[in-house]
């Protein structure tokens, strides 16, 4: 009880310290421009979990049941739920301070070299000081609003132009048990805004687009060749054109467009919605401000198990030891927490999501969406990284791959997790690859989805 | 000129295949090391069950005919032929002959069964994908279905010397023992499809064997395929590649499945080409024909007085191919498609067939009767001069030259006789006319044609009589080529209202010149005529409260200008015990559908309905259960009435009239 009264008291005086501005805040970008690393950029009580609980949580140490109430104020909601109550545990890295460690290489060059020149034009869409759509990066590296930070989010999820993430997806039921268990190749590209891929910034027959973006289910056997493909417009007030091929039908379907708050697959918790914390159009939800900024432990490196030939990690907690990825957290020093609201959907079961940003790379680290209550209704958590583990690595051309590598979603209302990992590739010969030209025939067409959906 | 472009599109496959075969070698192809490793194998194994909820049973069937249990009287008449009277109105089958009546109840000669069971079958499918090259993949996949059989099954053994013979004509395997659940064969006793292993439990095909080459927005797959090109429930309006395949559980599965298990694979060479959102998918292929349930399985279609000869080899059509376009595209909330199809249809049509099957004519009737015919003239043309001469030597080889062979197990009574040519969309009286024409031996024989119901029921019974029971009727099914041609157009409606938004309107019109259809006469002349098949298809996703998704609804019309759902000319329709078929103009459908996953996904309410707007209704309500762990189940119930109002046979539904069910099915993928 004491150890609470405590924690409580430096979590209001930490918080007092960020919201009087205190913190880096917009000072932040300037000096991790000029410099490429945030060292000194920040005081070392959020640097460094050691200084943070005075030495009670060390790094490279574990974060459990018995110690988690020290940074129960660093944690998204779930995620101290999982630790203290579910039997979840988390590996404290190091800080992770350079700026290129926290995105793909071209990525974070494009932002860098196109800071400044981005604007919203009059339908409020992210354009180039041209007028033209945008050229690559994160538009607002300095970002001052919530807007800001959706609009950079929503223009690149993956942060690379093109990408096939091979997905294993298990759904753990209350219990412990994993009773639907999924493998999937999710598919982005982008025809503008791109970094690598030629011809760019633009693809000139789709420069009205923003990104097609495909999910395949390519296992079990009953939902296989289950796929969706959108094609988003790059006006953030339209909807994305959806097209869903069932095995039962055999055949490719149109979908209504405004239907993004459904599972895909059974026993899932994952919506279209959910995706990248900005799975829908920018402008189909509104209401964007930012509600507080603060530290947080969260997974921005070392989630790739670099130990498993096919990437996949550990599993432990929950009732029957497999509920959780084996997971790692570092200290950020700044998240920017903003919250949004759906506007454009009837009898959406979300009625406002609250998003955590890195203040760094502006990359989502937390979700939690809230039903129509207001009450908690999913929660979100994951990892990102560089692909290099020691002398091991896996590159995206000269440099090593950066990206997500594991995701948990919790449903407050089911206790359902279904957790999803980024692994080198699954059955049929799908591979985890980036900037490949190939994937938007391969994956983003309504013909790709009828030739891999059930022959 | 057909035949030119066919001959050209059959070397088209060949060559298609050799490229799909040979332009791997332009590829980076994978090491063995990695093809195994990328390799996926799934299976599934499912049990089906349904059982019957009402008291009826397939009229079709032999021990479940309409007549078992109805007492009939049989009275007998002067063959105006015979006693050498005139033909004409008066003397026309009126006299009747006393001594040789009878009462007879079917059930009495062929022996009754009553199931519970509708369908009953364990199945699995396992697929394989290997994966050659980027570009290159092989996927193979095979469905095996066994059947345990429990149903109370009628056996043809138990007719063995019933009329002399029993029944000896059709193909045994099909003919002469318990029914074949299974096995399609042609006359020759060939397997319809050129991979599929079959007997009379069990079925085991390959309704994916295929090559695929993708290069660009092409894709080339050749091999054993099925080609789906349906937009709608229970309709087909553009789904033109594929026949359906009524040998498990017909249409009754899951509705929103389409005809997804249905379709017949065919052996093909299909390419996809997609330019931006420009589809163009064509196909050329080996035409495979509908494949109708076999006599006295549960689904059985066909009255089993019939005996069928497919003529699929022996005709050679199973040379034949068939080829088809389909072009897409969409512009906004537009789209349109376009689709030419040259094909043999794949349902064909019947006609009256020469059974070459020598029974005679028994009891004492049939006595009298072959003695008359001995008496007359031989070697004379006994068509023109019926009561003086005879053609054959005696009647059972005069009627072997006709589709009329006198076998237990056939057509009892005249009112027999008309009530299934209503129930198969014939027209009885002319259909035994039209016999009587094309097969002119039966003259010899001293039937002749009728002039009215009354009459021919009367001349019915007598020859019934004189068979010493009854008369099965030979009939062959054979294919016509025929071009059809497609016009669709969709639009996806934007309003602020929620109900009139997102509405996906689908319209889909088909037009095939000089379509052959089944002749309601069983003429071996078929029906030709320009049809006109027109759907509109209306869909729309739904969330009703924020605790569920979104519910999938659907409301379809079709409008069909010459035949039914299931392809029968709408001129057989209408037609009754006592009324010859008037036929009806055209014909509505109108298909309701809905589709509410519950949270989670893990269970699935699903409702579908058909309605004839003539008096039929088929609903069907289903619940989805995603077990989870791999295992599903879907428990449905099909109500089926075909009577809901006016004449019964002026609705395709009355068909089906007895397939009221409750159905599960139970999964397992691993």
């Amino acid at each position: 009880m004491l150890m609470r009264k405590l924690t409580r008291r430096r979590f209001l005086k930490r918080s007092a310290y960020w919201l009087t501005g205190a913190a880096a805040g917009s000072a932040l970008w300037p000096a991790l421009a000029e410099r490429g690393d945030i060292a000194g950029l920040y005081p070392d009580e959020v640097m460094s979990i050691d200084d943070y609980t005075h030495g009670r949580i060390a790094t490279g140490g574990i974060i459990d049941a018995g110690n988690v109430e020290h940074v129960k104020a660093l944690l998204a909601p779930a995620t101290y739920i999982q630790v203290r109550d579910m039997g979840r545990r988390l590996t404290v890295r190091p800080t992770t301070t350079e700026y290129m460690a926290l995105g793909p290489w071209e990525y974070q060059q494009a932002t860098l070299s196109h800071q400044g020149q981005a604007r919203f034009d009059a339908r409020q869409n992210v354009v180039a000081s041209d007028g033209r759509p945008w050229i690559g990066g994160h538009p607002f590296p300095n970002a001052t609003t919530a807007l800001e930070l959706f609009a950079g989010l929503t223009l690149s999820w993956g942060r690379h132009d093109a990408s096939v993430f091979a997905v294993k997806e298990h759904n753990v039921a209350r219990s412990g048990e994993v009773d639907y268990a999924y493998e999937w190749v999710w598919a982005e590209l982008a025809p503008v805004a791109r970094c690598v891929m030629e011809p760019r910034p633009y693809w000139q027959a789709h420069i009205d687009k923003l990104r097609f973006n495909a999910v395949i289910i390519t296992a079990p056997a009953t939902e296989a060749g289950t796929s969706y493909v959108n094609i988003w417009p790059y006006d953030q007030h339209r909807f994305p054109e959806l097209y869903g091929y069932i095995p039962d039908f055999r055949r490719v379907r149109q979908y209504p467009t405004n239907q993004r708050f459904e599972p895909l697959v059974p026993g899932s918790t994952l919506y279209l919605s959910d995706a990248w914390a900005a799975g829908d159009p920018l402008h189909t939800w509104g209401n964007y401000r930012i509600v507080g900024r603060q530290p947080m432990l969260a997974g921005i490196s070392g989630g790739w198990n670099a130990s498993h030939p096919n990437w996949e990690h550990g599993v432990h907690g929950g009732p029957k030891g497999e509920t959780f990825f084996d997971s790692v957290v570092e200290m950020v020093p700044e998240a920017i927490v903003a919250e949004a609201e759906p506007i454009a959907f009837e009898r959406a079961p979300v009625s406002k999501k609250r998003v955590w940003f890195d203040a760094r790379n502006l990359m989502p680290i937390a979700m939690v969406t809230y039903d129509r209550q207001g009450k908690p209704f999913k929660s979100f958590d994951g990892c990102y990284g560089l692909y290099e583990d020691g002398d091991q690595r896996f590159l995206d051309g000269q440099h090593p791959y950066w990206s997500w590598t594991y995701v948990h979603a919790f449903d407050f209302h089911s206790g359902r997790i279904t957790r999803m990992e980024q692994v080198r590739g699954i059955d049929g010969g799908h591979r985890t690859r980036v900037h490949d030209p190939a994937i938007y025939e391969e994956y983003l067409t309504r013909g790709a989805i009828m030739r891999l959906g059930r022959v | 000129m057909t035949k030119t472009i066919f001959s050209r599109a059959s070397r088209a496959v060949v060559f298609t295949l050799a490229v799909v075969g040979v332009l791997p070698t332009a590829q980076a192809m994978y090491s063995l090391e990695r093809i195994w490793n990328d390799a996926t194998f799934s299976t599934f194994v499912r049990l089906d069950a349904a059982a019957s909820t009402t008291s009826k049973e397939n009229p079709n069937n032999q021990g479940t005919n309409r007549f078992q249990d109805i007492a009939v009287d049989r009275q007998t008449f002067v063959p105006p032929t015979l006693a050498g009277l005139p033909v004409n109105d008066n003397n026309n089958w009126a006299l009747p002959l006393p001594l040789f009546s009878d009462t007879l109840r079917r059930g009495d000669l062929v022996p009754s069964t009553n199931d519970n069971w509708n369908y009953l079958a364990l199945r699995g499918e396992s697929e394989m994908q290997l994966r050659f090259s980027r570009s290159l993949r092989f996927v193979g996949r095979v469905r095996g279905i066994y059947d345990p059989t429990v149903y109370d099954e009628f056996d043809a053994r138990s007719l063995d010397g019933l009329q002399g013979t029993g029944i000896i004509g059709g193909d045994p395997a099909l003919y002469h023992g318990p029914p074949n659940y299974f096995e399609a064969r042609g006359r020759n006793g060939r397997s319809l499809n050129p991979l599929e292993l079959a007997g009379r439990d069990y079925m085991i095909d390959a309704p994916a064997l295929l090559m695929e080459y993708r290069s660009g927005g092409l894709t080339l797959r050749g091999g054993n395929q099925q080609i789906a090109w349906g937009q709608a429930i229970f309709f087909q309006t553009l789904d033109l590649p594929n026949g359906l395949d009524f040998r498990r559980h017909l249409i009754l599965d899951r509705a929103f499945e389409e005809f997804s298990d249905k379709r017949v694979p065919k052996l093909s060479v299909r390419a996809t080409y997609q330019k931006g959102t420009f589809v163009a998918d064509s196909y050329v292929g080996k035409f495979q024909p509908t494949v109708l349930s076999n006599p006295n399985t549960p689904f059985n279609i066909i009255p089993s007085q019939f005996t069928v000869y497919e003529n699929y080899f022996s005709g050679d059509y199973d040379s034949k191919i068939d080829g088809g376009l389909r072009i897409k595209s969409d512009y906004g909330s537009w789209g349109w498609q376009a689709v030419y199809v040259s094909r043999y249809n794949p349902l064909g049509t019947f006609s009256w067939a020469r059974s070459g099957v020598n029974s005679p004519l028994t009891g004492g009737l049939g006595s009298t009767a072959n003695l008359a015919y001995a008496v007359k003239l031989p070697i004379c043309d006994g068509t023109e001069s019926p009561t003086l001469c005879r053609n054959s030597a005696d009647p059972g080889e005069a009627l072997s030259k006709t589709p009329f062979v006198p076998e237990p197990g056939g057509v009892y009574t005249g009112r027999e006789w008309f009530e299934y040519a209503a129930d198969a969309r014939l027209n009885g009286l002319e259909g035994f006319n039209q016999a009587v024409r094309e097969f002119p031996d039966l003259k010899d024989v001293y039937v002749t044609e009728a002039n009215s119901v009354e009459e021919l029921k009367n001349q019915l019974d007598t020859l019934m009589v004189a068979a010493g029971g009854s008369y099965r009727g030979y009939i062959e099914r054979d294919y016509h080529r025929e071009n059809v041609f497609g016009l669709g157009a969709s639009y996806v409606t934007e309003s602020s209202i929620d109900a009139l938004n997102a509405i996906i309107f689908n319209l889909e019109v088909q037009y095939t010149p000089k379509r052959k259809f089944i002749n309601p006469t069983l003429s071996s002349t078929p029906l030709q005529s320009d049809e006109w098949i027109a759907s509109l298809v209306m869909e729309k996703w739904t969330r009703w409260t924020a605790a569920f998704p979104a519910a999938y609804l659907v409301g379809q019309y079709q409008f069909r200008s010459e035949s039914d759902l299931v392809g029968r000319h709408l001129s057989g329709y209408g037609g009754s015990q006592d009324k010859v078929a008037d036929g009806i103009d055209n014909a509505h459908y109108v298909v309701l559908a809905a589709l509410q996953p519950f949270p989670g996904r893990k269970y699935v309410f699903e409702f579908a309905t058909l309605y004839d707007v003539k008096g039929g209704i088929l609903v069907q309500p289903l619940l989805q259960w995603n077990i989870g762990s791999g295992f599903g189940a879907e428990v449905f119930y099909n109500y089926v009435n075909g009577n809901l109002y006016g004449d019964r046979t002026d609705n395709v539904i009355s068909s089906i009239n007895w397939a009221d069910e409750v159905a599960i099915r139970l999964r397992y993928a691993f």
